[in-house]
């Protein structure tokens, strides 16, 4: 099995880190050995310790001249072999677009931590937003599949990086940590554990590299260096790499494959978790920082007699689009408590059927309360 | 401790805010207790006011920022003006009293610590780790030795003797308002 456990790198036990050192301290477990990044609020954080930490483990760290060039350097330093990464927000995402398509395209694996905040454009830089759910999904041209995970807590600042690491290195597409100022800037306890579980690269000498006979396979991943002949172009490829930028058929199965080999295996790879779900009439699905508020919410509507519970969203891509199916067979109501303007209620609303859902947007900066959730389960109850 | 407990450390930047923060924090955590801590993070942080808000728990932590603190330190006129009227009900309100002018009922626990820190310590630095030392005395909330311990790992070795006096000097008074 290329999931193997391994003895965690950074120091174990009890420990109160700040959601972007985590992030930083995740990468390093999941055996990140490149960094190429731009630095950009709220996300610096991130790359000061990379910078700091690199050098003393044998990884490499390249200050890049803008975020093009630095996803640029780590689609060509995961090509070497490297776990490699960048951390950025709103902005960095923006200008990353056209590389991500190329990883995607190339099937290059790439972790990207993207700290959001208050957006469109250079917004507010400092404050809080949670507005790049779509843009991580939708942002470059063209069909693919990508992987997001959404943490709550510093705690899985850390676990989330090690998985976007793991998952982006089997599937071998481009994963995000779809983090948010408010949780990058969070100092709070967190258990590090002693071990961690990474993900090893698949790879068989000899095999092509962008090609399966499996129209959802994952093919395996050579690196320069390995002695293969190996062919990365962002031109429509055969197994072997090399440009087929005429014939349907080329084009139509590696379009259809990159999208499978994600989406046939969204259930092993979409996680959520639930509170008091069991007898919930009114579900608030929500994600990331907004979840702690809408706990914090859920357990005073409880107290309040109102029979509410929260469905946590821990995958935001692939979207599981069955859970929210499933839950809303026996949900009388959904709540979707946002940092934008309802970019999540809309993919709840595609799938929840019958059940009504309503959507509490919040775009000023700040986070949402638990006293605003709470006023709104009040009035659906 | 035994339930949920906020607190907003608040003053001008350079006071020393979000490392008193951040230190009282790590001793939580060295305690055993959850703790979650947020700062304020901006243009405020480069000049006007600074923040340091803290969350504590015997278990784990929901919603991680600071609504009604149980205790506000205000080190400023203006973080005392801003956030007084937020302070939870029976809530305490520490104050230095050099620089704020509190009203009644929050005007029982001031001491003038800037001065202390110059005139006992001979450095107005390290008055926010006698307001660690306040704070710690006063709520009874973290043990002494632990947070001890946690602010020998926050200072620089070469000021280590300063620090402790620092804070020995705080706890002895924060003892007093505790026990008043």
């Amino acid at each position: 099995m290329p999931l193997s456990k391994v003895s965690n790198p950074v120091q174990a036990g009890r420990r109160y880190l700040s959601g972007n050192d985590a992030a930083a301290e995740g990468a390093i477990a999941a055996g990140c050995r490149f960094y190429g990044g731009y630095p950009i609020t709220p996300s610096s954080e991130i790359m000061e310790y990379m910078s700091r930490e690199l050098e003393e483990r044998g990884g490499a760290f390249l200050q890049m001249e803008d975020e093009i060039a630095s996803i640029s350097a780590v689609v060509g330093a995961s090509w070497t072999g490297a776990k490699a990464m960048t951390a950025t927000s709103g902005p960095g995402v923006s200008l990353m677009q056209e590389c991500l398509g190329y990883a995607a395209f190339t099937e290059t694996p790439v972790v990207v931590v993207d700290v959001q905040r208050a957006g469109p454009c250079t917004g507010q830089a400092t404050k809080v937003g949670s507005g790049d759910i779509m843009a991580v999904k939708w942002g470059s041209h063209g069909d693919y599949q990508v992987v997001a995970l959404s943490p709550w807590s510093v705690q899985e600042m850390f676990s989330l990086t090690i998985e976007a690491f793991n998952l982006s290195e089997r599937l071998r597409v481009p994963a995000f940590l779809l983090a948010e100022e408010a949780t990058g800037h969070l100092r709070e306890r967190v258990d590090m554990p002693e071990t961690v579980e990474i993900y090893t690269r698949d790879y068989e000498p000899g095999q092509p590299p962008f090609g399966a006979d499996d129209p959802a396979g994952i093919p395996s991943m050579p690196s320069f260096g390995d002695g293969e002949k190996l062919l990365v172009t962002g031109s429509t490829h055969d197994q072997w790499g090399f440009r087929k930028t005429e014939g349907p058929a080329f084009h139509d199965a590696l379009v259809r494959r990159l999208s499978q080999k994600v989406l046939s295996r969204k259930n092993e790879i979409c996680r959520h978790d639930g509170y008091h779900l069991d007898d919930a009439e009114l579900v608030v699905v929500a994600y990331g920082f907004t979840a702690r508020s809408a706990l914090s919410a859920v357990r005073a509507a409880r107290s309040a007699g109102i029979k509410a519970g929260l469905l946590r969203l821990i995958t935001i891509w692939p979207f599981d689009n069955e859970l929210i199916s499933r839950v809303a067979e026996g949900a009388k109501g959904f709540l979707v408590p946002e940092m934008n303007l309802g970019q999540v209620d809309g993919l709840v609303r595609a799938y929840a059927g019958a059940t009504p859902v309503r959507s509490l947007t919040q775009v000023n900066g700040s986070t949402i309360s638990p006293a605003g959730i709470l006023a709104a389960l009040k009035e659906m109850s | 401790m035994t339930e949920r407990k906020e607190i907003r450390i608040a003053g001008l930047g350079g006071q020393g805010v979000v490392l008193a923060g951040a230190l009282l924090g790590e001793a939580a955590v060295k305690q055993d207790l959850y703790a979650a801590g947020s700062n304020s993070y901006g243009a405020q942080a480069r000049g006007g006011g600074a923040r340091s808000d803290l969350v504590l728990d015997v278990k784990e932590i929901d919603f991680p920022h600071v609504e009604h603190p149980d205790l506000l330190v205000a080190m400023s006129q203006g973080a005392y003006d801003l956030y007084v009227a937020g302070v939870a009900g029976g809530g305490m309100v520490l104050f230095d009293s050099g620089l704020v002018t509190p009203q009644a009922p929050h005007d029982r626990y001031g001491a003038d610590v800037t001065a202390l820190s110059l005139n006992e310590l001979g450095n107005r630095q390290v008055a926010n780790v006698i307001w660690v030392g306040l704070i710690v005395g006063a709520t009874g909330w973290w043990d002494e030795s632990v947070a001890a311990q946690a602010m020998a790992e926050f200072v620089p070795e070469r000021f280590l003797e300063l620090n402790k006096k620092a804070l020995a000097l705080g706890l002895d008074m924060g003892r007093a308002w505790g026990e008043a």
